[in-house]
């Protein structure tokens, strides 16, 4: 199964695109960081493989969360697994010379003269077996007292995970994505995010006003009510609550609570913000700074004069107010640039500068 | 298996070439990433055979460390479990081939079991990266990845 769908969708008055998706895909393309395309040449079979970089994990306009193997239960994935809903190629290509397969198995083609399962079946019907032996075996290393982390490592071919990507620049994700000699299913990923993406019109988002993915009216207003300080509304506050508990919903890769399943409070979100900040206090534990990537506010355009004092000759040109602070994104502000030490872990003991 | 070696590519830059479970791979390519470490694929799923590597050589698949389980017994027979799956799967992957499935489609069903060759370049330095394998929220293989990485490095620097 895959899905993409635009969770927070922001345009800023320069006209930069801001768009955080929420995805499910197979985990074995998670990983995968290539697709290749393929120049046959001669009656000989020959060919060239030209390789390009189309990973999700790697590129570096793109920041992302994913859902650990870590967190979530074995039980669940098995559940998942053994009614079915287990993760599968997107396409049923046969082997061939290259890296994609040309053909795929077909539903009308017996998979033997005189029989009644089709080719197509008998593979989805051996790869269905595969996930059912794996989750036997996952169950076995579970009833020994196995961590999930490592149980669920077998689960992999099998299973989805969920992703929030946040970014301004999807041109050439797109472009290398939807291509037809991508692989097929991070193909259809692109083509669902694609799709979802144009169906979308992104919010205006003037001066001052925040991205926030997982943030909604609901949320709001529980946060609306704790932010009064001496009985006055406190804008400034609400903002810093509502950036908090998006950068832990962000973290989670959703809106529900790992502990209960169902949707998270904020009195569950801002301890697992400080959790994941504590290095702001304590200057010796690391930030988990990525969750941050995905909470921006627009900059603005200025011509280079405003910005450095000087005038250049580059007459007419702009440049971004606070440029320093877009990280991987463009036009807009990222709040992990604006948290100190984001970028730098402490010195393990030992170690003096 | 985890292995790495580091030698000084252009601009005297320490390079690693790592040699690690598949299935580390997706976490480590972000926290990677996040420090400014580009990886490079010297093999992949979909382009190599995986297959024939496992089934001619048994002792290639990758095992993870059952170290946490409370006594050896236990470990040696998680272990046992583990290589019996390894098994299973490579007969299903090899029905699959025989059957005519591509590469990408069999090489997928192995992702537990294969390794995967990583070249990777630093562009910040290494020490905020390296400096996780003792952080206890980092998942227990990448830090014993980061140690291994950290060991060569300082033998390399020797």
């Amino acid at each position: 199964m895959i899905s993409a769908e635009v969770i927070c969708d922001s345009i800023s008055e320069a006209g930069k695109r801001l768009t955080t998706f929420k995805l499910r895909y197979p985990k074995f393309i998670h990983g995968e960081s290539k697709t290749h395309r393929v120049i046959s040449w001669g009656n000989e079979g020959g060919y060239i493989v030209m390789e390009q970089e189309v990973g999700l994990m790697d590129d570096k306009h793109l920041s992302r969360n994913a859902s650990s193997s870590r967190a979530v239960p074995t039980r669940k994935l098995l559940a998942e697994i053994r009614s079915g809903n287990f993760a599968v190629p997107e396409r049923w290509g046969k082997d061939q010379k290259g890296m994609q397969a040309a053909e795929d198995f077909s539903p009308d083609v017996p998979c033997q003269p005189g029989k009644e399962v089709s080719e197509l079946e008998f593979v989805q019907k051996v790869w269905a077996m595969s996930a059912m032996s794996a989750c036997e075996h996952a169950q076995a290393l579970l009833d020994f007292g196995a961590h999930k982390q490592l149980v669920n490592r077998i689960l992999e071919p099998y299973t989805h995970i969920n992703v929030v990507v946040t970014a301004t620049e999807w041109d050439n994700f797109f472009g290398l994505r939807l291509h037809k000699d991508a692989d097929p299913t991070m193909r259809a990923l692109a083509v669902a995010m694609w799709e979802d993406r144009q169906k979308c019109k992104p919010q205006l988002r003037k001066d001052g006003e925040w991205h926030l993915p997982f943030i909604d009216k609901d949320t709001e207003e529980q946060l609306f009510r704790r932010s009064f300080k001496n009985g006055v509304f406190d804008r400034d506050w609400h903002l810093d609550l509502c950036r908090k508990v998006s950068v832990a919903r962000c973290a989670r890769v959703s809106y529900e609570s790992f502990e209960t399943g169902k949707r998270s409070t904020v009195e569950e979100d801002l301890p697992l913000y400080d959790k994941l900040f504590a290095g702001l206090q304590d200057t010796s534990a690391p930030l988990h700074a990525s969750p941050a990537e995905h909470q921006a506010r627009p900059d603005q355009k200025v011509t280079p004069f405003a910005r450095t004092g000087r005038i250049t000759d580059k007459n007419g040109d702009f440049v971004w107010l606070q440029h320093e602070l877009h990280g991987n994104l463009v036009g807009w502000c990222q709040y992990r640039k604006m948290l100190p030490g984001e970028a730098c872990a402490p010195l393990p003991e030992g170690f003096a500068p | 298996m985890i292995d790495a070696i580091a030698t000084f590519g252009p601009n005297n830059r320490l390079v690693f070439d790592l040699r690690y479970p598949t299935y580390l791979h997706g976490n480590f390519a972000f926290i990677a990433a996040s420090h400014g470490v580009s990886l490079e694929y010297r093999t992949k799923a979909d382009g190599h055979d995986t297959l024939t590597i496992l089934r001619e050589d048994i002792s290639k698949v990758a095992v993870p460390s059952f170290s946490s389980l409370p006594d050896q017994d236990r470990a040696s027979a998680a272990q046992n479990i583990w290589q019996e799956l390894a098994k299973c799967t490579i007969d299903f992957a090899d029905g699959l081939r025989l059957l005519g499935a591509g590469d990408d489609i069999v090489n997928r069903m192995l992702i537990p079991f294969s390794h995967i060759d990583v070249r990777a370049t630093e562009g910040m330095g290494w020490d905020a990266l390296l400096a996780l394998r003792d952080s206890l929220n980092v998942a227990g293989e990448i830090r014993e990845l980061l140690r291994v990485m950290f060991d060569c490095r300082a033998r390399r620097m020797m």
